[in-house]
């Protein structure tokens, strides 16, 4: 695909608007209320699209396409299980949240436990996860301007850093929820585009659509039984864990929960965005009937090797070109950048937050740092963060982007969520209990992925991996909860004694909500 | 330094309000109270529960018997079990968060504006409780 002027009018119109938007909520953006939260002024409705913005990433777009592309069925669980969370999100989480915490989840964990260890704990654990979901991000981002533009691997992943520390060191929480809900509509606006135009193009409606599908496909019917994506019975029960206990501890989102006034409105948020993800996913699904159906057999789109162009990935722009030419190629292109950019000053955010306001003024100056202290560090943070993303990124050029973001569900499962779950429900939990289940959790997270397949034969180049599975949430996850558990039960120290009567003290403002200052 | 710390917060526990009828532990054995809390638990619990069973009974089918979910619904279509599943599961996500928020807004929230303003929880007050835990508005 060579680059062509609309995509590049396009790109650079998207790319203006952003600018734009980061600029004027710069103005806005002074204390660090503003840059956490943007002073929890966000209405229900603009901090759904901002959640399901978060979701939504370039995974979503190009790489749900290709696995209903290659695999069928497959594309269909990992739209299911990616949103299986936000039920409980809603239920368990959203209002005790709001309730409790001022800027990140660290800041609920501290209003029980008052360790120290408990904010380096969680902090340590959000850098992890949001890093690993930040290297996913870069590595899509770089290989899709790589393919689309023509540019470089490592300056197309420069430009994506550089251009997040832009927009969230000058506009922090607004101008990410502003980038966030743009995004949000674009995309919905471009997937509706490219169904009507597919659907038009092919003289079909979804339900023959279906059928054809089924017809095209080289797996025949079998495309629409479970394929390659969950190899084997342990993959599917760790996915499936995974998928429901990770997004409850994914930083970035939990942030979000921040940024509205109240906890009515952080129900609205869970509501909205529950509802745009799911008619999302439907939307997306239907159209990737559509792109079975336009791309099979089409031998353009394969290189000398039969393979398509760009990899499967890509599937989605190769049915954009056909259907709309390089107008629609171009706006897809940039939608997917725009979506790319947005998660990315999401991740950035949440990381610089757990650096600057739960390590640097919660841990080193002991809350003692001022506002204007606080704010500096995090714009330090988002610099010194994006340079990681850019080396890392480059770094992990062709890993598989799907199995990047799973690796950052599944840190975030071993160490933020029980954390969180048991300092919200467990009167008898201790801040011991959820250091060392954290820790263990972590441990377990990380090294396991590291022996897995992925990292210690693909990145690593070595061979037979000792941990045989693709994702080790199934043993991490329990590792965790259980060493909380048996320390919790345990531990008799009048530390552990204080986050009980802590938790008593905590009942009323988080069943309440928080007394009138 | 722990016991540093537990005689702070002996302090804090002994401190005069901690009798006036404002304080926590008063509260939490107001009969609204208690109720809203149970309710709030059954809602979030039931609800929460009931995703986690249609989630995890779908792996299960999935790991164990992955044929029955190519089994089509009716002949000559391509609508099978999984599919309808899945879609099903979709739509339930968000069938269980929109129940949940309707329940908690039109249930809860009268019983929680209710405890809220007995316990003169809007009113404005000094050194009741613990620390303002974070800026921002009230909620119901």
């Amino acid at each position: 695909m060579a680059p062509n002027l609309t995509s590049i009018f396009t790109f650079v119109l998207i790319l203006g608007a952003s600018l734009l938007i980061a600029w004027q909520a710069g103005r806005r953006t002074r204390s660090s209320s503003e840059f956490y939260a943007a002073s929890h002024s966000v209405g229900g409705f603009s901090n759904g699209l901002a959640i399901a913005g978060d979701h939504l990433s370039a995974g979503t777009l190009l790489g749900v396409t290709a696995v209903i592309y290659t695999d069928g069925y497959d594309g269909l669980i990992y739209m299911t299980g990616g949103a299986v969370g936000y039920p409980l999100l809603m239920c368990l989480l959203a209002e005790r949240l709001r309730n409790l915490g001022n800027y990140t989840f660290v800041d609920v964990l501290s209003a029980r436990f008052r360790q120290a260890s408990i904010r380096v704990l969680a902090a340590t654990g959000t850098l992890v996860s949001a890093v690993l979901y930040l290297i996913s991000q870069m590595a899509a981002g770089g290989a899709l301007f790589e393919v689309l533009f023509g540019i470089p691997y490592p300056y197309a992943v420069a430009l994506v850093g550089g251009l997040t520390v832009l927009y969230v060191s000058v506009g922090g929480m607004l101008a990410t929820t502003w980038v966030q809900m743009t995004k949000a509509v674009l995309l919905m606006f471009s997937i509706l585009a490219l169904l009507a135009l597919l659907m038009l193009h092919l003289g079909e409606g979804p339900l023959s659509l279906l059928e054809s599908a089924a017809r095209a496909h080289q797996r025949g019917q079998d495309w629409l039984s479970p394929g390659q994506f969950l190899p084997d019975k342990l993959s599917i029960f760790s996915f499936v864990l995974t998928g429901l206990v990770g997004m409850v501890g994914l930083p970035h989102l939990l942030m979000r929960f921040f940024t509205v006034p109240d906890a009515r409105q952080a129900r609205r948020s869970a509501v909205y965005a529950t509802g745009y993800i799911v008619t999302f996913s439907l939307l997306l699904w239907i159209a990737g009937l559509g792109i079975v159906v336009l791309l099979a057999g089409n031998t353009d789109i394969l290189n000398d090797q039969g393979e398509m162009i760009g990899s499967a990935n890509m599937a989605i722009m190769h049915a954009a070109r056909i259907i709309g030419g390089n107008v629609l190629l171009g706006f897809m292109a940039s939608v997917a950048f725009a979506t790319l950019l947005a998660v990315v000053c999401g991740l950035v955010l949440a990381a610089a937050a757990a650096l600057a306001h739960d390590l640097y003024s919660g841990v080193f100056k002991r809350g003692r740092a001022s506002d204007r202290a606080e704010v500096r560090a995090s714009r330090i943070s988002v610099a010194a963060l994006g340079a990681a993303a850019v080396a890392l990124g480059i770094q992990f050029q062709g890993q598989n982007v799907a199995y990047l973001t799973a690796l950052a569900f599944t840190v975030a499962a071993s160490v933020n969520t029980p954390a969180l779950v048991a300092a919200l429900f467990w009167r008898g939990a201790s801040a011991r209990g959820l250091v060392l289940g954290g820790w263990v959790g972590m441990a377990a997270s990380v090294v396991l992925l590291a022996l897995s397949p992925a990292v210690w034969e693909g990145a690593l180049g070595l061979e037979n991996a000792p941990f045989p599975w693709i994702y080790p949430g199934l043993f991490s996850i329990p590792a965790a909860a259980l060493v909380l558990v048996v320390v919790s039960l345990a531990d008799r120290s009048p530390g552990a004694m204080l986050g009980r009567s802590r938790y008593d003290e905590l009942l009323a403002p988080s069943v309440l909500g928080r007394r009138a200052a | 330094m722990q016991r540093e710390a537990l005689a702070r917060w002996r302090a804090y526990f002994t401190k005069p309000w901690r009798n006036d009828v404002n304080t926590p532990s008063k509260l939490r054995k107001d009969p609204d109270f208690i109720r809203l809390r149970r309710l709030q638990r059954r809602y979030a619990f039931s609800i929460a529960g009931c995703v986690v069973a249609f989630y995890a009974s779908l792996g299960l089918v999935m790991a164990c018997w992955p044929e029955a979910l190519g089994v089509r619904l009716a002949p000559e279509r391509s609508i099978t079990v999984g599919l309808a599943w899945n879609v099903l599961a979709l739509i339930g996500w968000f069938a269980a968060t929109a129940i949940y928020a309707a329940l908690s807004t039109r249930r809860l929230a009268p019983l929680r504006a209710r405890v809220r303003e007995r316990y003169g929880w809007n009113a404005p007050s000094e050194d009741v409780g613990p620390p303002p835990l974070a800026r921002g508005g009230d909620s119901s």
